[in-house]
């Protein structure tokens, strides 16, 4: 068959449609955010070639489908990558062991390692015996090297390289201090307090060093509530991870990730770290970039008599090694948490693993594998795509990239619109049939007949420079930067003008955000922390407290002088693209902090009065759970081993709630119904309810209007989940004077969406805020009022300044690479 | 219990009939071993005092001592309770750093500080490296590795905020064979010499020289005696070498409630306390089982090394097994024939 033909599909808001995509071609399938392409393309197809595959293995008889089409044929084996999916994978999942390039090299030191002596450190001989003390080592089996294994990793941070640590000497600075003293610098909202001085009303006045230990862990670390569940009874510990979570906020310096100080970030235990090839030990090894890596491990012959085994080894380590760094991802360290990979990085990864593998007549479906590439870095990931599908197999890639949908051979435009308005197949065919096709958004602006917003107050200026107009001097604030070495950086002294909008650029690796989310970002967190003290938030009190998962990431060290400047403006706001959470309770409504306003507009409803239903009763995570799901809408099978899956919930049909919750109406809308609509219906359906539609509009100016206000968070991409965290902090409607940090915000962004972006960027500055954007997009770099340049290459080829000033500027910077593909 | 006899000396033989066992019964339990468990190298089984049922395997004689593994947890189990009962350690509510002064502790170390003797002999210690997310197995090879086992050990200890949660781990055990040491200032080998061993008619252990730590020296092949670790402490979790016959003897100590001829050697508290059923199925060191109407403790150990005491049914079965990583359950040996064996 040459085609995979689909008919009537009608899942979320498609509109019944039947398509037919041609197999073994380059397919893209492209429209504006949320027209229904991965409701199609993954929802649907992926789905679909899953589940016939568990079908022929007989693992699924008789499971109920949910009525997404009428009927497929033409599918196989589908393999996919997306990118929210990736990014909740568990932090202990590295570039090294996911490319398993570190259990290869646990081998080698195993096998080749030198091993010094544990009593006097002398590095032993061949026979194994200390020339100087006489002791006796013993050679480590592989698993000695292996962070992720309990003969391997460190016992201080059991494989992590950091914790999290409870500064007790802030916590309680003086003997004196009491437990309530100490429950009030937590600053606590006043439900926890009030239930830990239930609890612990004997202890209030007491010392909190005199306080029994017992007691003491237990206000601290809590227990297990259950058997096998790692849930814990409220404690600090909990709040602080919380706060960590929701926030974002290092709370007041107590609770912190820190390095850890036995393996100092290494991972590995004491064993391991006392082997070593050419000097280095395998932790060392792990935090080398790829590039680093290739080179320490091509001299490594010269350096070592390794056996044949050794060898051969040696050289398939290194065929890996090339290979990832032909797929641009020599900047990427074998430590480096999946978690924390941007989503072009985990495409290419996955890319690499599989280009590796050299399997044919497979579907691949790839999730926007240009995010995070700069222009000039495309090229290649491009070859490498074809090559998948050279191979003989059929690629489909969601993309808004322009240099990928020109590759295309089959371009599939679902659009017109969002929600709603999209769902149908506005174009299928080849590129020049798109840049005449008027029904297609994606196709006008791809042929320039829409045209990108002009700023409205565009500013031109720049250090030393000739052009005519306003020039950087003196009088303009600016942000300011000395001697930061973080990562790779060089010793890089920048200047961040403000009340402007400042694109930072540069190829993948050049040190971008370790110049933004590594040092300016923390260096202004802990400027701010220590005036923000006193007016911090309170963590969500009730639902979404019970996360269990914090957002734990890599530390790296800020290492620079100082800040000069911050006196210009009054905060920041840091708008990653890390996940919102990976509680699929939680979801854009209770992410803004409007959930509490929604609920208590049902309990105010006659119904809900006369039934006693308080706002707790319209919660699926509480009181209004569906009393057979438990609220999740959905019931899991295990299939054994690690193979699940989940059908929707036969009592509540996916619903969540239970009768009593959906019998309440408001406006003829039951609280489900509420979660279904999308953020656009619902500020129609608000609409005299200001404060509870306040930042739903602002989430549908920046092109979210398409969202359900129920969505899981954990199913947004990252683009989405930047865009909802960017939402909130413009519906704080702070006074101006705001520092908004973004890190590739066009993810995820069709040319439609990124003009609205670009106009919202424009009103933030025009308001009296300032915006720092980390950007490859030369639409949205066009429009920067400043861009500065990192690179020139990767690693440690990168982490200088090569360029700086206006779009115009920088496009007649001979040393610019960025310049030449500004618009 | 009245006894017409202790086996202090000798243990004495009868016919299963003259003790209400089924020898047709006992006979289908040779077959069962022999057909099914080709691992087990001697079993015993005792009623009311009398060896009913005795039998080795490979060359094995009632002299021959076998490393039984994890049995040895619930001898250290018996010689905490014989400490406490003699005052030397104050409860099982004592802190388990309070014996180990010399261990420097952060200020935040509060989970380690809290840690009893009681969660260790339950095995509610919270231990680093049992993580959901992470292969949870105890890394014994590692310890073996290690200069100081028992700094290693408190090193672990109570990270993860899951105090209270079970978590069966070797290396806590060990840690109670140091305590026995720090309060009694004998190692455990000794003070079971001294205070269990002899008593009972257990033959004494004498010290041996570990010559190396290496897997077979510490888990393997050169086990004898009862192995210590570098600095001298005997080994808690595993590591004693005993005959049959001296397992039964233990067992038996205890279905008598931990009286022996005139002496109590351990407290009737103790043994009631040790082997109380719990949700966790978990006592002082000892299994616990409740099924079909019949209550049960054991010591197990790795390979299917097993003191059972059946105390309704005044019962003791020991049987030792060569330590291997798969074996199949002991259970339908005391299912199929020993329970069914037993005549009212
Ligand atoms: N898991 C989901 N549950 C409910 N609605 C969803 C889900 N995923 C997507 N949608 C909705 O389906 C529509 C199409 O979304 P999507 O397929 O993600 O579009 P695109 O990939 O083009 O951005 C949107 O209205 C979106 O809100
Ligand atoms: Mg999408
Ligand atoms: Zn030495
Ligand atoms: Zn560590
Ligand atoms: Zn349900």
């Amino acid at each position: 068959m040459k085609n995979i033909i689909i008919k009537g599909a009608r899942l979320h808001n498609l509109k019944n449609i039947d398509i037919a995509i041609p197999k073994n071609e380059l397919v893209v399938a492209t429209g504006i955010s949320g027209s229904g392409k991965s409701s199609l393309v993954f929802d649907i197809i992926f789905e679909e070639g899953r589940r016939q595959y568990l079908q022929s293995l007989g693992i699924l008889a008789g499971i109920e489908e949910e009525d997404k089409f009428d009927s497929i044929s033409g599918i196989g084996p589908t393999i996919a990558v997306q990118q929210n999916i990736i990014r909740q994978s568990s932090p202990r999942s590295t570039v090294g062991s996911r490319t398993n390039i570190l259990n290869m090299l646990a081998v080698l030191f195993a096998g080749e390692g030198r091993i010094a002596c544990s009593y006097c450190g002398t590095p032993v001989g061949d026979d194994l015996t200390c020339g100087k003390c006489g002791n006796i080592e013993e050679r480590f089996p592989a698993s000695y090297f292996s962070y992720n294994n309990p003969n391997g990793m460190c016992i201080k941070c059991s494989g992590r390289g950091a914790y999290f640590e409870i500064d007790m000497q802030k916590l309680v600075p003086e003997d004196s201090t009491t437990l309530q003293q100490v429950l009030d610098a937590v600053g606590l909202t006043p439900g926890y307090m009030r239930l830990f001085q239930r609890h612990y009303f004997n202890y209030l006045a007491t010392p909190f060093y005199e306080i029994p230990d017992e007691v003491k862990e237990e206000i601290i670390y809590g227990h297990n509530l259950s058997k096998s569940r790692e849930k814990q009874s409220s404690c600090l510990t909990k709040i602080f991870q919380g706060r960590l979570h929701w926030h974002g906020e290092d709370t007041s310096g107590i609770y912190t990730w820190s390095v850890c100080s036995e393996c100092h970030g290494y991972r590995i235990g004491e064993e391991a770290r006392r082997v070593l090839l050419a000097g280095k030990h395998i932790g060392e090894l792990g935090k080398m970039t790829i590039h680093e890596l290739q080179a320490f491990l091509d001299d490594l012959p010269e350096k070592e008599t390794l056996l044949p085994f050794g060898h051969n080894l040696l050289k398939e380590i290194l065929r890996k090694t090339s290979q990832l760094i032909k797929s641009r991802l020599g900047h990427l360290s074998l430590y480096r948490e999946m978690p924390t990979l941007s989503g072009g990085e985990i495409q290419r990864l996955f890319l690499n693993s599989h280009l590796d593998s050299r399997m044919d007549s497979l579907i691949y479906i790839l999730d926007e594998p240009t995010v995070g590439l700069h222009e000039s870095e495309k090229t290649e990931l491009l070859k490498s795509i074809n090559d998948l599908k050279e191979l003989g197999n059929t690629v489909i890639v969601v993309e808004h990239d322009r240099n990928v949908i020109e590759m295309a051979e089959h371009i599939i435009d679902i659009g017109p619109k969002a929600g709603i308005e999209g769902g149908q197949v506005t174009y299928q065919g080849d590129l020049k049939g798109l840049l005449q096709c008027n029904e297609s958004i994606t196709g006008q602006y791809l042929s320039g007949k829409a045209i990108m917003p002009v700023r409205s107050r565009c500013q031109i200026i720049g250090l030393n420079e000739q052009i005519n107009k306003k020039t950087i001097d003196k009088a303009t604030p600016c942000l300011t930067i000395r001697h930061a070495r973080t990562n790779n950086l060089k010793d890089v002294t920048v200047s961040f003008p403000l009340g402007v909008l400042v694109g930072i650029a540069g190829v993948s690796g050049s040190g971008k955000s370790s110049l933004v989310s590594d040092t300016l970002v923390p260096l202004l967190r802990g400027y701010f922390h220590d005036r923000w003290e006193n007016g911090r938030t309170g963590v969500v009190e009730n639902g979404n407290d019970d996360e269990d998962e914090s957002d734990e990431s890599m530390v790296v060290e800020a290492i620079s002088d100082k800040l000069e400047g911050v006196e210009h403006i009054s905060g920041f706001a840091e708008v990653s693209q890390a996940p919102i959470g990976r509680n699929m309770n939680s979801n854009p409504v209770s992410y803004i902090g409007i959930w509490d306003k929604i609920r208590k507009v049902f309990a105010a409803q006659t119904e809900a009065i006369q039934q006693n239903l308080s706002a707790g009763h319209f919660s699926f995570n509480s009181k209004g759970a569906c009393s057979v799901c438990g609220g999740s809408g959905r019931e899991t099978l295990w299939l054994g081993g690690n193979l699940k899956i989940d059908t929707i919930c036969k009592e509540c049909h996916g619903k969540r709630f239970n009768d009593e919750a959906l019998s309440v109406r408001y406006k003829d809308k039951n609280i489900f119904d509420v979660l279904e609509m999308s953020v656009s219906e619902s500020v129609r359906f608000f609409a005299d309810k200001p404060g509870i539609i306040s930042t739903l509009k602002v989430m549908e100016r920046i092109g979210m209007g398409y969202i359900k206000l129920g969505q899981p968070t954990p199913t947004l991409s990252g683009g989405e989940a930047q865009r909802v965290k960017l939402a909130k902090e413009i519906g704080k409607r702070r006074k101006g004077n705001i520092l908004y940090v973004m890190d590739e915000p066009t993810t995820g962004l069709s040319l439609y969406d990124t003009a609205k972006l670009i106009q919202l960027l424009d009103e933030l500055i025009t308001k009296g805020n300032s915006v720092i954007v980390i950007e490859h997009d030369p639409v949205v770099l066009s429009s920067c009022d400043y861009i500065i340049e990192l690179g020139p290459g990767g690693g440690v080829e990168g982490g200088r300044l090569i360029a700086e000033g206006s779009p115009q500027a920088l496009k007649e910077n001979q040393k610019s690479i960025t310049g030449r593909y500004l618009q | 219990m009245k006894r017409d006899y202790w086996p202090t000396e000798e243990w004495r033989t009868a016919d299963p009939a003259s003790v209400g066992m089924d020898p047709g019964k006992l006979s289908d339990l040779e077959l069962m071993v022999k057909s099914q468990y080709p691992n087990i190298n001697g079993i015993a089984v005792v009623r009311s005092g009398y060896i009913v049922f005795e039998r080795y395997y490979h060359d094995h004689g009632p002299l021959d001592t076998h490393n039984v593994a994890s049995v040895t947890k619930s001898f250290i189990s018996a010689l905490i309770g014989i400490a406490i009962d003699a005052r030397l350690i104050k409860s099982v509510d004592q802190k388990v750093l309070s014996f180990f002064p010399e261990y420097v502790l952060d200020a935040s170390d509060i989970q380690k500080r809290t840690i009893t003797i009681r969660h260790l002999l339950t095995m509610t210690a919270p231990i680093a490296w049992k993580k959901e997310d992470t292969t949870g197995y105890e890394p014994l090879d590692r310890l073996r590795r290690q200069r100081n086992w028992v700094m290693f050990i408190i090193n672990i200890l109570g990270r993860n905020g899951q105090t209270g949660r079970f978590q069966y781990s070797t290396v806590g055990t060990h840690l109670l064979s140091a305590i026995i040491t720090h309060a009694t200032g004998l190692c455990a080998r000794e003070f079971a010499n001294e205070r269990l061993f002899r008593p009972i008619g257990i033959n004494e252990i004498p010290d041996h020289e570990m010559k190396s730590f290496l897997l077979d020296d510490v888990f393997g092949k050169n086990v004898s005696g009862w192995i210590k670790d570098p600095q001298g402490y005997t080994t808690g979790g595993w590591g004693l070498t005993i005959t049959v016959r001296d397992m039964a003897r233990f067992g038996f100590l205890y279905l008598n409630r931990g009286k022996w001829e005139d002496n109590q050697i351990v407290s009737k508290g103790w043994i009631d306390e040790s082997t109380a059923m719990n949700s966790n199925k978990y006592g002082y060191l000892w299994w616990l089982r409740d099924e079909g109407g019949i209550f049960s403790y054991s010591a197990l150990g790795a390979g299917g090394n097993v003191i059972c005491c059946i105390p309704g049914k005044d019962l003791v079965v020991a049987i030792a097994s060569k330590v291997v990583m798969k074996t199949r359950d002991r259970w339908p040996l005391f299912e199929k024939c020993i329970i069914p064996a037993l005549i009212e």
